[in-house]
């Protein structure tokens, strides 16, 4: 049996971006402030190659308005969810307070988005998900990493439902497809392989990727087709 | 021949309306605001004076004319809070005023121009302390409430940089509203002459309302159903947000606009949620009052 760690990196992802969403402003307020946010994370994942798990870090962060929180967290989710997004990258808010999650999840409402979030180490998913699929998506984050048949047993459905719900996760892109049928959580691919320090790249922009690993082999699969853009599917 | 506008002894939220009354129906010529029998300010009711200085030269081309209050507290209490400083730019004078006032004020936010987004940034981070302390020493709000009060000032900050077309000015106070509440509030006043949300939103909503267009169905349609000038779907949250905030402060929040005005109305105050046939005045005059926190059992 070889290490989990190591079979689901050459399936999963192959890097985690780990990004401090503080800029010069400790306060993202304005639409302005945001979209230059988002070009800064945009820019970090285009250095990458592959699949990526980009952990947007908001322990610096003091307000986040409605505003800029609409340009970092929804704009950026509905351009990685789209067909044509420019990588294959995940993403996963941690260290957020009650008050940015207040805005953040004022955004997910208004465009029907659904994002993961670690807050004080305990995942969650945030944002207006159907209370079957967010029992999906909490079955899903204790099991790890599962296929269809394994979940529909723990989950007491059928084979056919338990994966299609986990492709709708994957739609969401709150779920990792890892392919030959498997789904993994985002906490639980986090958790197996820590980021490792790199040099921040230079620029105006201060909050830059902090930390980005090399995760996996340069052979990663997909599991089936790329996700349709799931916007509109709740 | 010089048209006299007197400014009402308490220039508050309805002080403010009797001033528009005499603004809309002036009809030109040299203005003079006579403040000099004003013995109470709110910070809707002064940054309204500065609104309806810009309006008039907007209107008749004409820089009017102001008589500052004869009360020594209530002009130095304007001098604190940069009120000369921005009326300097609006009105003339006659004989030296001394701009602004080498005390220091104890305002939340003294009277601030906001022409970009960086005055939003400015805003905000300058505000933090001082309402750390306002809002959780006086009225009695969570520590986290300083950030949510943040991101009301900062979205009614952006309305007039995205939406106004124009400069505007923002200021906020805290002070004891006997008369209605018997508690301390926290007011912020938010307003330009600008577009209006009429004209902001007209270009992609007017046709669909038809005749029913007009400065009412504008403000139900930004306030109630979060319609914004942009097609961007993730604009207009911002007033939404706003009044979910303050609905759980138990807060009013007011917008005027044009001849109507819209409110999320709190249980301490009897008001029409909206109001149509008002005297015509342009741009937005935002409002929101938050009041104190009664600890469970309705002591102070």
């Amino acid at each position: 049996m070889g290490d989990p760690a190591t079979d689901m990196t050459r399936e999963v992802a192959r890097t985690v971006v780990r990004t401090s969403v503080a800029t010069f402003y400790n306060n993202l307020v304005t639409r302005p402030t945001g979209q230059a946010v988002r070009s800064a994370i945009e820019a970090q994942l285009r250095s990458g190659r592959g699949r990526c798990v980009s952990v947007l870090d908001f322990s610096q962060v003091g307000v986040l308005d409605f505003s800029c929180a609409d340009e970092v967290i929804a704009k950026l989710l509905m351009k990685y969810l789209r067909a044509d997004r420019p990588s294959d990258a995940f993403f996963v808010v941690q260290d957020a307070s009650e008050h940015h999650r207040d805005s953040i999840d004022t955004v997910l409402r208004r465009h029907k988005l659904l994002l993961v979030a670690v807050e004080s180490g305990r995942p969650a998913l945030w944002g207006p998900a159907p209370s079957r699929l967010r029992a999906a998506w909490d079955r899903l984050d204790r099991m790890g990493r599962v296929d269809a048949s394994q979940f529909a047993s723990a989950h007491g459905v059928n084979e056919a439902t338990a994966g299609s719900w986990l492709r709708r996760l994957a739609d969401f892109r709150v779920a990792l497809p890892e392919g030959h049928g498997s789904f993994s959580s985002l906490p639980a691919a986090l958790a197996r392989r820590p980021a490792e320090p790199l040099q921040p790249p230079a620029g105006p922009y201060r909050a830059a990727a902090e930390q980005t690993a090399p995760y996996g082999s340069d052979t990663a699969g997909l599991d089936g087709q790329p996700p349709a853009g799931a916007r509109g599917v709740l | 021949m010089t048209v006299v506008l007197p400014v009402p002894e308490t220039l508050d939220a309805r002080g403010f309306e009797a001033l528009v009354a005499s603004w809309s129906a002036a009809e030109g010529g040299r203005a003079l605001f006579d403040a000099r029998h004003v013995r109470w300010v709110s910070p809707y009711g002064i940054v309204g004076l500065l609104a309806a200085g810009a309006a008039w030269q907007e209107r008749f081309g004409e820089r009017p004319l102001l008589e500052p209050p004869e009360s020594k507290e209530v002009a130095s209490y304007l001098s604190r809070i940069h009120f000369f400083e921005h009326a300097h730019e609006l009105f003339g004078f006659e004989g030296h005023l001394r701009r602004r006032s080498a005390a220091e004020s104890d305002a939340l936010l003294e009277i601030t121009p906001i022409r970009s987004h960086q005055d939003v940034h400015d805003v905000v981070d300058r505000v933090r302390d001082r309402a750390a302390a306002i809002l959780g020493r006086r009225l009695g709000y969570p520590p986290p409430a300083v950030l949510h009060f943040s991101v009301i000032l900062s979205e009614v900050c952006q309305n007039i940089v995205e939406h106004a077309g124009t400069d505007g000015w923002v200021s906020a106070q805290t002070y004891n509203w006997k008369q209605r509440l018997g508690r301390q509030v926290v007011v912020i006043a938010v307003m330009d002459v600008g577009m209006g949300f009429r004209g902001s939103l007209a270009r992609e909503h007017a046709q669909r309302y038809g005749d029913r267009w007009s400065d009412e169905t504008a403000l139900e349609a930004a306030f109630l159903h979060g319609v914004s000038r942009y097609r961007d779907p993730g604009r207009g949250q911002g007033l939404q947000g706003i009044r979910k905030q303050v609905t759980r402060w138990n807060g009013l929040f007011t917008i005027r606009s044009g001849t109507a005005r819209i409110a999320e109305v709190p249980d301490w105050i009897e008001r029409d949620p909206i109001n149509s046939g008002l005297p015509d005045f342009p741009g937005a005059q935002i409002q929101v009052v938050l009041p104190q926190v009664v600890p469970p059992g309705g002591g102070e």
